[in-house]
């Protein structure tokens, strides 16, 4: 089964990540940008690591035949610095039509500051503007209040909440963000966050809708297979096939190609940067393979 | 075979007409849009090219060129010789009208300053259209810290289209920077006869260089990388004089 994992931080994974993942099943990812584990202090910092994850992180990907997509913002833990994120905000317009781009994100709240509030506000105009989904986390702190008040913020700025991806949900929050019309996230952490079994209950209590699941794995303790081991607790309670297709590619497929951006042929099939077309014609390799392992055929 | 710096290329017709033919109506109309909007902002904001350069790949598309006999019939022969070689598809040709026209309304100190901008802050598709239009652009000179700069990538895809099918590095790479980037392409497992110009370029230095690499692989029980014999054949067959310092 083809898995989609529309959160994760590739840039802080090894390659040892990417191969297990890809062995998995996983053949999709979204990489949001967020912090690094402690501030930038230089736009510039911003735009290359937007550049990394368009260019070599893409390119990293696609070795293990996986797809990859980026969502691109200034993240709540990032808003304080406001000459900073003045200037970061100035390189959104142009970043966001690169190609790869599915939306904006990761923005959101952390401590609910007015800084905070002002550029969550702003990028969420941005969204609507060019017509983006927007990924957006909610604080591992006082999750209930900053869930409530995202909610209120996309009402107050009327943005469309089919096009709203509110995620770290938990058993207390995910009622009411469903109930809004947007969709929900849910990360898969080793120790904290949610696990695969109450991931498992959540899908049975609220059916598949607008239910996503994401390891978010990054910098720190977190497991790049999240998404493939909640996929076996589901199977061993007895979720059925559709269910899991639904959850696991088509939500996650179905969200982001809202954007616009998302082909949808493209990404049932291998990445297209891949070596097979350098050795159109005469090859002098005589023999040799390609450097990455094609030959697994596309899954039905 | 390169352009001429006296001779401008003037894609902008034929992009506009190929958009028509491969994709339709609208990516035609947007192309023409855009290139307007680049040709009014003279001296002004780069963002208009900047903003066509990412949106192009959704209005072209990826899908690669293979020109027939009867649009080829159509292109000055400089354009046709370029068009035809593997690895253009409709996107590159869109982006080189626009890069192109953008260039039109620069002085070439100008220009290179802002085709290293564009590379720099190019994602892959982006960098490999501007790499492979290289051979199109005017002052191809002035271009060479770039194109070396950009040489350096290890994403597949970009450095390919710096390294097969392009005349740029056999037309102004110094020996070093295009023996490195010939030695890159066999390391990464390239077929180096892609290697435009290779033959005017094989030098006793570079045979050497890959002799030493095949060795280096022999003595680690690996397969000897392919090309070796043909460069080395190359080497002896040819008396290439040094060419300028390195970058």
């Amino acid at each position: 089964m083809k898995l989609f994992d529309p959160h994760i931080h590739m840039t802080s994974r090894t390659t040892d990540d990417y191969q297990a993942m890809a062995e998995a099943g996983v053949a999709a990812i979204i990489e949001p940008a967020f912090w690094l584990g402690q501030p930038r202090t230089h736009a510039g910092s911003f735009e290359d690591y937007y550049l990394s994850l368009l260019g070599w992180e893409r390119f990293r990907a696609s070795q293990f035949g996986i797809h990859h997509f980026c969502t691109l913002g200034l993240n709540p833990k990032e808003s304080n610095d406001r000459r900073l994120a003045d200037e970061v905000m100035d390189l959104l317009p142009v970043y966001l039509e690169k190609d790869g781009v599915l939306g904006v994100g990761e923005i959101g709240f952390d401590d609910m500051t007015e800084n905070e509030i002002h550029y969550f506000g702003a990028q969420l105009r941005l969204a609507k503007e060019l017509g983006l989904p927007a990924l957006i986390h909610t604080p591992h702190r006082d999750k209930v209040t900053g869930t409530e008040q995202t909610l209120a913020l996309l009402r107050e700025l009327d943005f469309p909440m089919e096009l709203a991806l509110i995620d770290h949900n938990t058993e207390q929050t995910v009622g009411m963000v469903l109930d809004a019309g947007a969709w929900a996230g849910h990360t898969i952490y080793p120790e904290t966050k949610m696990s695969p079994a109450r991931m498992s209950e959540i899908v049975r209590k609220h059916g598949t809708d607008r239910i996503l699941v994401n390891s978010a794995a990054d910098w720190g303790v977190s497991d790049p297979l999240g998404v493939p081991k909640t996929v076996a607790q589901m199977q061993r309670d007895g979720l059925d096939e559709a269910a899991l297709t639904e959850v696991f590619w088509n939500n996650p497929v179905r969200f982001f190609a809202q954007s616009g951006r998302l082909d949808l042929q493209e990404v049932q099939a291998l990445p297209r940067i891949d070596q097979r077309d350098l050795w159109e014609g005469n090859s002098v390799l005589r023999g040799q393979t390609p450097r990455v392992d094609l030959d697994r055929a596309p899954e039905a | 075979m390169h352009v001429p710096d006296t001779q401008p290329v003037h894609l902008a017709p034929l992009a506009i007409r190929l958009a028509t033919t491969r994709r339709d109506a609208a990516a035609s109309a947007w192309l023409r849009d855009a290139l307007a909007s680049i040709r009014t902002t003279v001296g002004g904001s780069t963002r208009p090219l900047r903003l066509a350069l990412a949106r192009s790949r959704r209005l072209l598309g990826l899908d690669p060129l293979h020109p027939t006999a009867a649009e080829r019939d159509a292109m000055p022969p400089s354009v046709e010789a370029r068009l035809s070689t593997p690895g253009w598809r409709l996107l590159d040709v869109g982006r080189a009208a626009l890069v192109l026209t953008a260039l039109e309304t620069l002085p070439p100190a100008d220009g290179a300053e802002l085709f290293g901008d564009l590379l720099r802050r190019g994602e892959l598709s982006e960098q490999e259209s501007l790499l492979r239009m290289l051979p199109l652009l005017p002052h191809g000179r002035t271009l060479l810290d770039g194109a070396v700069e950009a040489g350096r990538t290890n994403a597949l895809p970009v450095f390919a289209a710096i390294a097969l099918h392009n005349p740029y590095p056999a037309q102004w790479f110094p020996d070093l920077n295009f023996n490195q980037l010939v030695l890159k392409a066999m390391f990464m497992g390239l077929p180096v006869d892609h290697v435009e110009g290779l033959p005017g370029r094989a030098s006793d230095e570079l045979a050497r260089m890959v002799l030493g690499y095949a060795s280096e692989r022999e003595a680690a029980g690996r397969s000897i990388p392919a090309g070796v014999q043909h460069i080395v054949a190359l080497a002896n067959q040819s008396e290439n004089p040094p060419q300028t310092a390195a970058r």
